[in-house]
């Protein structure tokens, strides 16, 4: 492989965290309270840990098959036609998340910023602009990931640093009393979180050194664990819990909570909104990249970059097909959930396994 | 030919005007107050039983070249909420308003007596992505939107006088300030909530006591003294002077730092202790040759007798309170969140509980300074 097609571990790494951080990290402490009340960061870090053994099994194929991609090794354990199969389905997933994170994203900045202009056009633009990153190769977005992972650093220290005066820690308690019949479904709905991570899965194969990219997959993990626990934490101690259970994205509300001295900084969600826009921006981008790369493969066409035009007037129609926020969370977010169910924990451990029974045979 | 591109479309920005979401700035009624009365003359049947009075600044007055004219406009209309497209006469405002700066929402009492009134009002703020969620509450005894045009020409511009007033605690403890979180965070734990009182006195604002809301509704009003009570029992204490008599005269004692401290425990009944620490400096006594207070017996003396006093006022405070049914000192909410289990057992009747809980109160006050004199 030529040096310039490769990426550094730190650009998977860091990939991997600003494809996860997304639109979710918006609404998670509103989930994860209206299920578990006070005890919602344990399904956080759960839900976190849950993913690291998938990645590990990802990590053991790509050894057992040195120098290949997924595609390559997916074809040779299972055939052409069913590795097609599961493809599809992956493809469906990247697309149908991809339009589930555009379609939130519009309904936030339209709540927000932009009151008067049609949700429409915030959906076009975003993808536009996603799909000018998506045409590139991988090493562009291992770029921009590292530059996007400094303004996600800076948002979720901005968060803290602006929540610190008013929020009042004693509303994290009381901690272990909840319900914890409802802990696997609370796991589940903070596993829906760390949905996109996947992107990982193509970026593997162009790492320039495999030997130690889990380790950097599994950093990745923890930081977003970490991120995730750190906005629960501010949202839980300023708001109180019945706030919290109140608001769709308690998270944006923190700027709306917030009494600087002077007047020198107001209206601090704007500055919130545009932080996250570059962060929502580099989760659209990997997942639309994802999804052409894979068409790419199913369909053997020469390069991924006119695939990616082609998917944004499909995504674009998913997107809008919800008539409402509520249909959005409640419906939408129920069909891709299966989707990602399938992709973070189904592909990894078929193809691990499929990958583990065909090379005993072979040894045998 | 790139380069070409490039520098059309960065000099294409200085032809942008500064505009959002296609509205001008100056083309914006920023609302700093919003003042809410009851509609008397409603008809039955008509859904506008509110008048909202908006005050914003006159932008023409703000700036180098500005020119004359009243630096607050007033307006007052009819409306069943509080935004702009729910007044009953859209159109009279000469622009939209806009309500991200917002800082001081005055309730009138009248509207309080209406819980249903309150409860859809606030929803409606709480709601809105444009609420600025740090306004502040307050609450006064005759009409809401004669505050705010009494306040029209005092107030400097955008920094309004009354949310000056209301922003901190800082330099006085004798109301609770509230914002429109805090108010419903209040509801949401304990159903109970204090808010500043706001009333007019000789053509000025004066803030001071509280109005006690329960469950959406208005309960009773608090004076300086019981408010003071509330704010020290929970942990609430900015720079504040405490008057006493001391060897029959008048001893004036400044804090200017304290806490609060709740332990409760569930052995015989429920007892609470309340750890109260103050700590402050001798503001004034009595002239004389002699050295009155500089021996650490008479400070002493003082201490107690400070705390004494303090105790009265808080326990006269308390029974008010548990006579109204509002309990109001946070025990409720700590043992909510330190006794999770016992809260449990207790919350369903907790209201009827509180004035069997014993008060264990321990005030330790403490003079560590005298001035400059002995």
């Amino acid at each position: 492989m030529k040096k310039n097609e490769t990426i550094s571990n730190l650009q998977i790494r860091n990939l991997l965290i600003t494809t996860v951080i997304g639109v979710g990290i918006l609404s998670l402490p509103n989930q994860m309270v209206t299920i578990l009340d006070n005890d919602g960061w344990i399904p956080i870090i759960f839900g976190g840990l849950l993913v690291i053994p998938f990645a590990v099994m990802l990590d053991r194929v790509y050894k057992l098959y040195p120098d290949k991609n997924i595609y390559q090794i997916g074809r040779e354990v299972y055939g052409k036609f069913i590795f097609n199969i599961f493809m599809i389905i992956i493809l469906m997933y990247f697309v149908i998340q991809d339009a589930y994170v555009a379609r939130i994203f519009a309904e936030v900045v339209k709540a927000y910023l932009l009151e008067t202009t049609p949700i429409e056009v915030i959906i076009i633009t975003i993808l536009f602009i996603s799909a000018y990153l998506a045409r590139c190769e991988i090493q562009v977005l291992g770029r921009v990931a590292t530059l996007v992972y400094v303004i996600l650093i800076t948002l979720v220290g901005f968060l803290v640093l602006i929540s610190l005066p008013d929020a009042d820690p004693t509303n994290m308690l009381p901690v272990f009393n909840a319900d914890f019949k409802k802990l696997p479904s609370a796991i589940t709905g903070a596993l829906f979180s760390y949905a996109g991570y996947e992107v990982v899965f193509i970026a593997y194969s162009s790492s320039d050194d495999k030997n130690n990219t889990l380790k950097y997959i599994i950093r990745g993990l923890l930081v977003v664990i970490g991120i995730y626990l750190i906005v629960f934490v501010i949202t839980l101690s300023l708001f109180g819990i019945d706030q919290v259970k109140r608001q769709i994205w308690p998270t944006i509300a923190i700027a709306n909570e917030v009494d600087l001295p002077g007047y020198f900084l107001e209206d601090l969600e704007g500055i919130i909104l545009a932080l996250w826009v570059v962060i929502v921006y580099s989760t659209l981008g990997p997942l639309l990249f994802a999804a052409s790369r894979i068409f790419l493969n199913i369909f053997t066409t020469k390069s991924h970059d006119f695939i990616v035009l082609l998917l944004i007037p499909i995504i674009y129609v998913i997107s809008i097909l919800p008539v409402n926020v509520v249909e959005v969370y409640e419906k939408f977010g129920k069909v891709s959930n299966y989707f990602i169910a399938a992709s973070i924990m189904g592909i990894p451990a078929v193809l691990f396994i499929g990958a583990l029974v065909k090379k005993r045979r072979s040894k045998a | 030919m790139k380069k070409l591109l490039v520098l059309l479309l960065i000099s294409s920005l200085m032809l942008t005007s500064g505009c959002w979401d296609s509205r001008e700035i100056e083309e914006r009624l920023f609302v700093t107050a919003i003042a809410v009365d009851i509609n008397e003359e409603v008809q039955e049947g008509n859904v506008n039983r509110l008048i909202i009075t908006y005050k914003y600044p006159n932008i023409n007055t703000i700036g180098k070249n500005s020119g004359s004219g009243p630096i607050n406009f007033t307006l007052s209309i009819p409306a069943s909420g509080i935004s702009e497209e729910s007044t009953a006469f859209m159109g009279e405002a000469p622009f939209p308003f806009y309500f991200k700066h917002l800082k001081v929402i005055i309730f009138s009492k009248e509207l309080l007596e209406h819980e249903e009134l309150v409860r859809h009002i606030l929803d409606e703020l709480n709601r809105s992505p444009q609420i600025n969620k740090r306004a502040r509450i307050a609450v006064t005894e005759g009409k809401a939107r004669d505050v705010l045009k009494v306040t029209g020409d005092q107030e400097y511009r955008i920094e309004g006088s009354i949310y000056q007033v209301l922003r901190n605690n800082k330099f006085t403890n004798r109301f609770t300030v509230k914002s429109l979180t805090d108010l419903i965070t209040d509801f949401d734990v304990t159903g109970v909530t204090i808010v500043p009182r706001i009333s007019i006195v000789s053509g000025k604002f004066v803030v001071s006591g509280g109005c006690i809301l329960k469950n959406y509704k208005f309960l009773a009003w608090v004076d300086q003294n019981q408010n003071r009570a509330i704010n020290i029992m929970n942990g609430i204490i900015g720079l504040e002077n405490i008057d006493t008599i001391y060897n029959g005269i008048l001893l004036s004692y400044t804090v200017t730092r304290g806490s609060s401290r709740k332990k409760v425990t569930f052995d015989d009944g429920i007892t609470v202790r309340f750890d109260i620490k103050l700590e402050g400096y001798l503001q004034g006594y009595n002239i004389s040759q002699k050295n009155l207070v500089y021996d650490e017996k008479t400070l002493k003396g003082i201490e107690n007798n400070i705390a004494e006093e303090l105790e009265k006022k808080i326990l006269d405070t308390r029974k008010f309170l548990d006579e109204i049914g509002a309990p109001l000192f946070g025990v409720g909410e700590h043992v909510s969140k330190f006794h999770p289990k016992m809260w449990k057992q207790v919350k369903d009747n907790w209201q009827e509980m509180m004035p069997e809980v014993k008060f264990q109160l321990n005030i330790d006050v403490n003079i560590r300074r005298t001035g400059l004199t002995k």
